[in-house]
């Protein structure tokens, strides 16, 4: 499973996506539309933090590393290179 | 002539009309400007016919617009009810219909949901958008008033018949019947908290405030109306800005903050996540907190960071305002009990009564009763009657103690309310909710603590037709509001019962937790 259909499963699995799992392309606006609030960036950031092995600094909690599921997997691939 | 909300931005606007009233990002309104602002929309609002005794709800994002429009609102002689712009059509819909909202101030961006409301059944008939510049009401079933014509009023102060008991503001909060409550509050039942809160926390003019709350929680009316009183600046944060830790910690370095009103969920997010070290924001001197209960952990290690600080838990449903508050004297201990509610704020007088109707000894748990100048009118559209004081009782629902020291302990709820993320949320809400669902048949809807939300929502389901927790969830989101619906469904054949046929919840609660 790719980095992108590991969060895209994530955010329709947890996150109380509403729309259609089809709507929730790469680039769909994850914060405008609230996707990802205040308590769902926690526990994207536990998910991601377990399930990839990283660690994401408090520096990289920030609107553009989380704005997309694109976004989302290039900040995954910086820290996991 | 008595002190309503928006005299006072007018008091402040002649006193200090340089200084920063608002700021949103790198824009901000000086109290002139915010003034002269909140006046031409009061006159765009009096040429619609809205007047004394009507309502204008809010549909738009924090912003400065949005301020104007509070201000705007009051001074027109009417009570703003904001509207959650991120909320399912549906209960926006339901919200507008309950209180007739004829009316709304909104923006080009909210221009989908106007239509889409009105198919919902809202009575809405004109729109007041600032940032629309043409006129494109063709084509819609709504009148918009855009950016020319508010332009073109007056910037001086209407006249308008207003007194301390009219209303000024509805709040929306969740009810046990499965629709929103609209808590009623009159100019003067904000103004008491407002101006307890700038005595009490000694704000001047120098002073600046965050506003991080939404404006359709009551924790909004803090900031706006207590800095209004003195000339101080209000720094409006995003709802981004909330999201992220970061971002909350840079509003705060970068504006300089010295007093912060947040849930504890966000500051919980400020200790943990922003790398915070010890004297950090020098420029914070008081930090408030309200709406949920703070685990005494996070909020150790944040008075421990911030020795500079001082702490206040503030208390009270938003039909009290706050009603009873506590300065958190040192960094409690970690693993120990909650930090005290404390005493009631001033003017307010409490009382702690027991089932059988007589009043608690101190020790004793009882319900809190709360009256005086803070307490709501009632919820839309039946005020409560008073007494011969003329001051109207509330009983909270909550169960509270009083200690040696004379401050109340909080111990807990009488019904199914509970709190999430600072929401507050009637379990009974939800359930009802589910249950218009045609393949549930029977649900319960339990809280699982958690040590960052306060609670997170597990639904139990008996169902028909294969439904999956997709379907209910997205049932569920086109009628309730996201921090509503549950995080967990668990699916059963049946529900456990109690020996007298009630859902066994206590059962279910403690399934919940072996889950989680």
């Amino acid at each position: 499973m790719t980095t992108r259909d590991a969060v895209r499963s994530f955010i329709l699995s947890e996150l109380k996506f509403s729309g259609h799992p089809d709507e929730l392309v790469d680039d769909y606006p994850l914060l405008e539309t609230e996707v990802v609030d205040s308590l769902g960036i926690m526990r994207l950031v536990t998910f991601l933090e377990s399930h990839l092995d990283i660690e994401i600094d408090d520096e990289d909690l920030v609107p553009d590393h989380f704005a997309s599921i694109t976004a989302i997997a290039d900040l995954v691939a910086s820290k996991q290179s | 002539m008595s002190e309503l909300l928006h005299t006072q931005l007018e008091r402040s606007a002649e006193r200090h009309p340089d200084r920063i009233a608002v700021k949103s990002g790198a824009s901000g309104l000086t109290y002139e400007q915010l003034e002269a602002a909140a006046n031409q929309l009061a006159h765009t609002l009096t040429a619609t016919g809205t007047g004394p005794g009507d309502r204008v709800g809010l549909l738009l994002d924090k912003s400065l617009e949005a301020v104007t429009a509070i201000y705007g609102v009051m001074k027109s002689g009417a009570a703003y009810v904001p509207l959650d712009p991120a909320a399912p059509p549906a209960r926006i819909a339901h919200i507008m219909a309950d209180c007739r909202l004829e009316t709304v101030v909104s923006g080009a961006k909210q221009a989908d949901v106007w239509d889409e409301v009105i198919e919902l059944g809202a009575p809405l008939s004109s729109v007041i958008a600032a940032d629309i510049d043409d006129a494109p009401s063709r084509g819609r079933q709504v009148d918009v008033i855009g950016r020319p014509a508010i332009s073109s009023q007056p910037t001086e102060r209407l006249e308008r018949q207003v007194t301390p008991a009219d209303l000024a503001v509805i709040l929306y909060t969740s009810g046990s019947t499965g629709s929103p409550k609209g808590v009623m509050l009159s100019h003067g039942n904000v103004m008491a908290f407002a101006a307890w809160g700038a005595t009490e926390f000694e704000l001047t003019a120098d002073d600046r405030l965050s506003q991080l709350a939404p404006l359709h929680f009551d924790l909004s009316t803090f900031d706006l109306f207590a800095a209004a009183r003195v000339g101080a600046a209000v720094h409006l944060a995003s709802r981004q800005t909330t999201v992220f830790p970061m971002e909350i910690r840079r509003l705060l370095e970068s504006e300089r903050i010295t007093v912060t009103y947040a849930v504890p969920s966000i500051l919980t997010m400020l200790t943990e996540r922003t790398g915070l070290q010890r004297g950090d924001l020098p420029g914070l001197r008081a930090v408030l907190f309200a709406g949920e209960v703070f685990p005494t952990k996070y909020l150790s290690r944040l008075m421990n960071l911030l020795p500079h600080a001082e702490f206040a838990n503030l208390f009270g449903p938003t039909e009290t305002n706050v009603c009873t508050f506590y300065r958190v004297p040192e960094p409690p201990p970690p693993d120990g009990p909650p930090v005290l509610i404390g005493k009631p704020i001033a003017g307010v007088s409490t009382s702690v009564v027991k089932d059988d109707g007589g009043l608690a000894a101190p020790g004793e748990a009882g319900e809190l009763w709360v009256r005086g100048p803070t307490v709501m009118q009632g919820y839309w559209p039946q005020r409560t009657p008073v007494g011969e004081d003329d001051a109207a009782l509330y009983r909270t629902g909550d169960l509270v103690r009083e200690t040696l020291s004379g401050d109340y302990e909080f111990i807990g709820r009488r019904d199914s309310q509970i709190k999430s993320r600072g929401y507050r949320i009637e379990l009974g809400d939800i359930e009802a909710t589910l249950l218009a669902h045609p393949d549930i048949h029977e649900c319960a809807v339990i809280p699982v603590p958690d040590d960052l939300i306060t609670n997170r929502i597990t639904a139990y389901v008996v169902s028909s037709g294969g439904v999956t927790p997709e379907v209910i969830a997205a049932f569920a989101a086109q009628r309730l509001p996201k921090y509503m619906i549950p995080e967990a469904f668990e699916f059963s054949d049946a529900l456990p019962k109690t020996s007298t046929g009630k859902i066994n919840r206590q059962q279910l609660a403690a399934a919940a937790m072996e889950v989680d």
